[in-house]
């Protein structure tokens, strides 16, 4: 990670040259800050409902717009709403609203679409807007389960508070594993 | 397996194993076949070479030992028996489980290693003495039973366990040719190889110019085995050497099938008033004491000219044995010669003027046939490379993105049209121009996907041989077509049924010798396999000359097992049929090979996999022949396009008779059975698509549709779509790829206007 790596050096250098180079206190606390961030995650944060979502960055692979054509696969259940061309790939979409039952209008003018990798398979989600990328620390993160929010907490790591807000983590390799999605044909078939 | 060089060592050395068993199995109907030996021991050396290289001692000691063995082969000492060849096909299955260890990592089945190694053993040791007893049992008193059943031991080990008296026969034969020490290489008697002495010097100038001698060189080892030796004498102190002169020259032994003409082409070009290129007919067979008697290790001390003394014996020898192959080269010879034949060749090695004198072109006896030639020397090298499966998918998927993208530029252009026309016409003709480069672009990239079929086929002689050692039923398998081309994970997957069918025929089709001697026939059967493309399809027939089947035996077998009932009337065709179906055996007997009734369904199942069908015919006394109808590629088919509500499916065209809008009396209700068309006298069950996929339609009766009638294996299944949009090739795309298997979808395809179009499983909809 870069911005540690710079902490790291410029804080071994002002060891070396303390005499000659001026620290703020702030500069120091900045660095010290950099330095502890060396045990966390990096959040790609986003909206959904009235709540904010965070998914590990590392599963991303892109951000699109809402695509043309989606084509609607036959036998299983509605929130997976179909599947789309990304260059070539065959990719299917899960709307997250409906799959955690959220009320309210389907998509607008900012919907889009997270591409994430979960077990090698490329998978679209849709989300109401994308917000942010952040940094959170993992003493930050709480992984607690019981939470007052209208997901199924089998689909939630836990909760990453920073400076003025909350973010809750998706189990997104959970969300998407194959064993969940197996149950999709299941789940239709009882419908 | 992260090392690179290791895993490009395994895929050499899974190359080099195929080469070696077609070696072995070619070797053991030519027993007295120097090129084969010669082949043979070079695979084997390369393996040995390549484990040392990577590091693999056990593997490297192993190929070490057999090398051993076809040393003395090729040195005259053994000659090969049918249980030697088992021998070393038992040494390939002990090469595999080393490639399987490195690849895969845990053990080598070192109870196979051992045993190939205990039977090498045996197998020398009794080559060495005529008397010895045989080795039969020997081998497997020390292996206790239970172990080999357990470890499940290739045919091979077997057969290599028990040798059959002829065999002993045959090594008692060949100790006797040991004895006296003149082994006759057939190679030599059909006048098919002959050896050339070379003499290489070239201009010292040369490099200068632009030319090379590695370039002559490099020529002559593609028309055979060439033996290089270089003459360092004239090579100077480093301090005083040029890099850009040439001090070296070369001596060379070329055993070759390829007539003299060919060398001559080759050499023409090395031909001027400043290089030496001579070449000559080796009076010595070809692999006779060697270039050491030619003289050329002498070439320090006589450096101006150069004796060649040949050995009295040895040219007294060569006389008596073959008179015309005296080549016609500058001899020569002293006065006594003609009562004491010493010949003394001599070379005017630096005179250039004696030059052209020197150079002779000898005729060679008879020239030696071109397609054994080509057989013998293996494939000729063509210039490739690796690449993973995987890089070519990637390849496929970016063309077929770029094909896509083609047809939206296309309509971009009519829209532009409209608005523009001048500009419009452009980019028309633009779009057009580039449409040739995408269409060329997305033929290629399936051509590098197409692998001859002739490998998995030649895999078949391996399974025939095996199986007709151990049977003693007398087999010959044909080969045809072997260069067909398929897609590469096509003809992969079509290793499985092919094993499978030829097993039925060995087992179930050919007769025992008896029989067939009192059936009228000849004692050997015959299978063959014969690859042929047909209108975009490649036809694989595998045929035996066995005994057929008897329909009325599958019949009535159907009516015991429930499949049908005995007043049922089937074609012939229909009765052959029942074969496939899961569970469906006419054999009482169940022999090691064939005959567990989970045969022919299996074959069925894995051929339409592959998006091929199967069809299998037999006339009783005369043999039975099953047809394989395989695409060129799973990864495009021919599709028909169908709009349901819409949506646009897409049908494999491979599985579709006819559409057609019925009228009302052709459909009829049957209680329980549900809707039926008929169909020129035929009633075919009908689908409702829609009903089915749970869309809402366009046409809610199928008078005002259209019906298509599909065929799965014999079932027949009306569809009842909205109507048919197109229809074209498609690439197939795995719903597992990004998501999981839907049932009723056989994979998803790109229509050309960059929407998904789910591709109907047949199969699925038909039952």
């Amino acid at each position: 990670m870069k911005p540690k790596e710079k902490g790291v050096m410029e804080n071994n250098q002002s060891k070396k040259y303390l005499g000659s180079v001026n620290l703020s206190d702030e500069d120091l606390e900045d660095m010290s800050l950099e330095v502890s961030y060396s045990e966390g995650t990096r959040l790609i944060t986003f909206i959904l409902g009235e709540e904010k979502y965070g998914l590990n960055i590392l599963k991303v692979r892109e951000l699109i717009s809402f695509p043309e054509g989606l084509t609607r696969i036959p036998g299983v259940p509605d929130y997976i709403i179909g599947m789309f061309n990304l260059r070539g790939l065959v990719i299917p979409v899960m709307d997250l609203r409906s799959k955690f039952n959220m009320s309210g209008e389907e998509r607008h003018e900012f919907s889009v679409i997270i591409i994430v990798e979960v077990e090698n398979k490329h998978i679209g989600i849709t989300v109401d807007s994308v917000s942010d990328v952040i940094f959170v620390k993992e003493d930050d993160i709480q992984e607690t389960t019981e939470l007052a929010v209208n997901v199924d907490t089998k689909f939630i790591k836990g909760v990453a508070k920073t400076k003025d807000e909350m973010v809750i983590l998706l189990d997104i390799d959970f969300l998407l594993s194959k064993e969940e999605f197996d149950t999709l044909l299941a789940e239709k078939s009882e419908e | 397996m992260d090392n690179p060089a290791l895993e490009e060592f395994v895929e050499e050395v899974e190359e080099i194993i195929e080469d070696l068993e077609e070696g072995v199995l070619e070797l053991e109907a030519q027993p007295k076949k120097r090129s084969l030996i010669d082949r043979i021991f070079r695979d084997m050396h390369t393996i040995k070479g390549g484990a040392g290289m990577v590091m693999e001692t056990e593997l490297a000691e192993y190929a070490h030992h057999f090398e051993n063995l076809l040393d003395k082969a090729r040195n005259g000492e053994i000659v090969c028996s049918p249980e030697m060849a088992s021998l070393l096909l038992s040494s390939i299955d002990g090469f595999r489980s080393f490639l399987d260890k490195i690849r895969e990592g845990g053990d080598v089945n070192q109870e196979l290693i051992d045993q190939t190694l205990v039977q090498l053993r045996e197998f020398e040791s009794n080559a060495g003495k005529p008397s010895a007893t045989p080795p039969a049992g020997k081998t497997e008193e020390e292996t206790p039973v239970t172990d080999v059943a357990k470890t499940e031991p290739t045919p091979d080990e077997k057969i290599a366990a028990e040798p059959s008296p002829p065999q002993e026969e045959k090594t008692a034969e060949s100790e006797k040719t040991e004895e006296q020490g003149e082994v006759q290489w057939d190679d030599e008697d059909e006048g098919e190889e002959t050896a050339y002495l070379l003499h290489l010097k070239f201009d010292t100038e040369m490099l200068r110019k632009g030319s090379d001698p590695i370039l002559l060189l490099k020529d002559l080892k593609e028309l055979g085995d060439l033996d290089i030796i270089p003459h360092l004498g004239k090579l100077p102190d480093l301090k005083n050497l040029d890099p850009q002169d040439i001090y070296l020259w070369w001596s060379a032994k070329l055993v070759t099938t390829h007539p003299v003409e060919e060398i001559e082409n080759i050499t023409i070009f090395f031909q001027d008033e400043k290089n030496e290129v001579k070449f000559e007919l080796a009076e010595t067979p070809p692999e006779d004491p060697g270039l050491a008697s030619f003289g050329i290790y002498e070439d320090q001390e006589n450096k101006g000219q150069e004796h060649i003394q040949v050995d009295q014996d040895e040219v007294d020898a060569k006389l008596a044995e073959n008179q015309a192959v005296v080549p016609d080269v500058e001899v020569k010879q002293e006065e006594k010669v003609a009562e004491e034949p010493t010949k003394e060749i001599s070379e005017e090695t630096d005179s250039a003027e004696e030059e052209p004198k020197a150079a002779v072109t000898p005729v060679p006896p008879k020239p030696p046939p071109k397609d054994d030639a080509k057989k013998d020397s293996g494939i000729k090298a063509t210039q490739s490379i690796r690449v993973t499966i995987d890089k070519l998918d990637k390849l496929q998927n970016l063309v077929g993105e770029t094909v896509i993208n083609q047809a939206r530029l296309h309509r971009l252009s009519d829209r532009i049209m409209e608005i523009d026309v001048n500009l419009g016409e452009m980019l028309l003709q633009f779009v057009e121009d580039n449409e040739k480069s995408v269409d060329e672009l997305q033929e290629q990239i399936l051509q590098v996907r197409m692998i001859p079929v002739g490998s998995i086929l030649n895999n078949m002689k391996r399974t025939v041989r095996d199986y007709a050692t151990r049977s003693k039923k007398k087999i010959k398998l044909e080969i045809e077509g072997g260069d067909t081309e398929l897609d590469k994970t096509v003809t992969e997957q079509l290793q499985g049924p092919l094993v499978h069918l030829v097993r039925n025929s060995m087992d179930h089709g050919i007769e025992d010798s008896e029989t067939r001697i009192k059936n009228g026939k000849d004692p050997t059967g015959t299978i063959s396999l014969k690859a042929s493309q047909q209108e975009g399809y490649v036809i694989v027939e595998i045929e035996d000359d066995g005994k057929g089947i008897d329909s009325k035996v599958i019949f009535d077998s159907a009516v015991r097992k429930g499949f049908i009932n005995e007043t049922d009337e089937l074609t012939e065709q229909d009765i052959y049929k029942l074969l496939f179906l899961p569970g469906f055996t006419t054999t009482t007997e169940v022999t090691d090979v064939s005959g567990r009734g989970v045969g022919m369904d299996t074959v069925k199942r894995d051929i339409e996999a592959l998006l091929g069908t199967i069809e299998l015919s037999s006339e009783l006394h005369k043999g039975t022949s099953t047809k394989l109808k395989l695409p060129l590629t799973l990864a495009i088919i021919e599709g028909m396009m169908i709009d349901v509500g819409n949506q646009v499916f897409t049908i494999p065209l491979l599985s579709v008779n006819e559409s057609l809008r019925p009228i009302p009396s052709q459909i009829k209700k049957i209680k329980n059975k549900g809707e039926l068309v008929e169909i020129r006298g035929e009633y075919i069950p009908m689908l409702r698509l829609h009903e089915r996929l749970n869309i809402k339609p366009k046409h809610k009766e199928p008078t005002e549709g259209l019906v298509v009638v599909v065929q799965h294996g014999t079932h027949k299944q009306c569809v009842f779509v909205d109507e048919i949009v197109d229809q074209g090739p498609v690439v197939i795309k795995s719903m597992e790829d990004n998501f999981i298997q839907v049932p009723g979808l056989a994979g998803a395809t790109i229509l050309g206007d960059g929407r998904v179009s789910f591709i109907l499983d047949i199969a699925s909809l038909v039952n």
